[in-house]
């Protein structure tokens, strides 16, 4: 019982730690593409360690937290493609910092939703 | 009748929210949560999670264990590198996309590929074309890049690979 | 757990979130102003997950569940917005 306690606080303190440093990148990365690596990065293990740790303290809880945890996996990189999609399609936005671009020289426009 | 297997994965896996959730196996909730989920399967086709009962063979097991443990480390490599950036007092950056190849037969198969790229370190999947994939870089690999990330892309696809075909 | 420990974990939550919507705020473009409400929403989640420990009332966690579907269905309709789909 004590080795559960002990593990539900290192995982808190790390997951939070790990979630402090997600808003950090968001506030301290250069361009917008930078900042998505922070926010959906360090989110996603944030969380997960996070809700580990309320789990190991709290195990009557773990089914909905299990739930939690696999949203956040399957929708975190899905929101984070999204946002990404997005700066590309704004050409007045995108940041102009990229030693390689590939995606413009390929001429890709979007177009049509399949 | 050719989407009964799907249909039937598909309840199973909203059966599964429904006992996380209501967390009782009082005959009435089982009951009632099996018939919920039925018609939601049937009324959507199986089209939410197609048939991953074929997904359970022996064989094709062990390399989905061997995928989620690979996905895992690189995960957790991942936010050490984002933390290890984040708290240096410039924030070292060398961004860049580069374009892979990515040549799978299962749609699912190339969407688990680009969540797990953007999951793992330094890269972010921007855009996906029939056969090819766009990566955003953090920070650009030392030596040739695209066939660096041809071989980081690879890494996934090899592994998906063995589970889906 | 002790009382220093409870600060702590806010401290970190709460600080996160915070910068977080300081981006929010000071943001350059409508598309960084998205990435930050994504993250501000997740780490939203997890404080909720939190006090409803620090509480004892697992309704909050039931809430946090909801949240999270529903600030994701949000950062992709504005997304979709930014991206020109939804004109």
């Amino acid at each position: 019982m004590i080795f559960l306690s002990i593990a539900g606080h290192v995982l808190l303190v790390s997951g939070g730690f790990i979630l402090f440093t997600s808003g950090l990148g968001i506030l301290r990365m250069p361009d917008v593409w930078n900042r998505l690596h922070a926010g959906t990065k360090a989110t996603t293990l944030g969380s997960i360690l996070f809700l580990a740790g309320i789990g190991c303290l709290e195990p009557t809880w773990i089914p909905k937290l299990f739930l939690i945890v696999l949203f956040i996996i399957l929708t975190n990189p899905v929101s984070g493609h999204a946002l990404a999609r997005a700066v590309h399609m704004r050409p007045e936005e995108k940041p102009d910092n990229l030693l390689e671009d590939d995606l413009a020289e390929s001429g890709f426009e979007g177009g049509e939703e399949q | 009748m050719k989407r009964f297997p799907a249909v039937m994965s598909t309840a199973a896996v909203l059966l599964c929210i429904w006992i996380f959730l209501t967390l009782s196996f009082h005959p009435h909730e089982l009951v009632l949560g099996f018939a919920v989920s039925l018609i939601i399967a049937v009324a959507t086709k199986g089209a939410f999670t197609g048939n991953w009962f074929r997904l359970l063979k022996p064989a094709r097991l062990a390399a989905e264990v061997n995928y989620v443990l690979y996905f895992l480390g690189k995960m957790f490599m991942a936010n050490i590198d984002v933390l290890m950036r984040v708290l240096q007092p410039v924030v070292p950056v060398k961004p860049g996309i580069v374009r892979a190849s990515l040549v799978m037969n299962s749609e699912r198969a190339r969407n688990i590929v680009a969540n797990s790229i953007t999951l793992t370190p330094g890269t972010l999947t921007i855009e996906m074309t029939g056969t090819e994939i766009f990566v955003h870089w953090i920070s650009l690999p030392e030596g040739d890049i695209h066939e660096e990330t041809q071989k980081m892309v690879d890494g996934f696809a090899n592994r998906l690979k063995r589970i889906f075909e | 757990m002790s009382n220093t420990f409870t600060s702590i974990l806010f401290g970190l939550l709460g600080g996160g979130l915070l910068l977080a919507f300081i981006r929010l705020l000071k943001g350059q473009h409508g598309t960084d102003r998205a990435v930050a409400l994504d993250t501000a929403t997740l780490i939203s989640t997890n404080l909720l997950v939190f006090i409803a420990f620090l509480e004892g009332r697992s309704m909050l966690v039931d809430v946090a569940l909801v949240y999270s579907v529903l600030s994701f269905l949000g950062v992709l309709a504005i997304a979709r917005y930014l991206d020109g789909g939804l004109r």
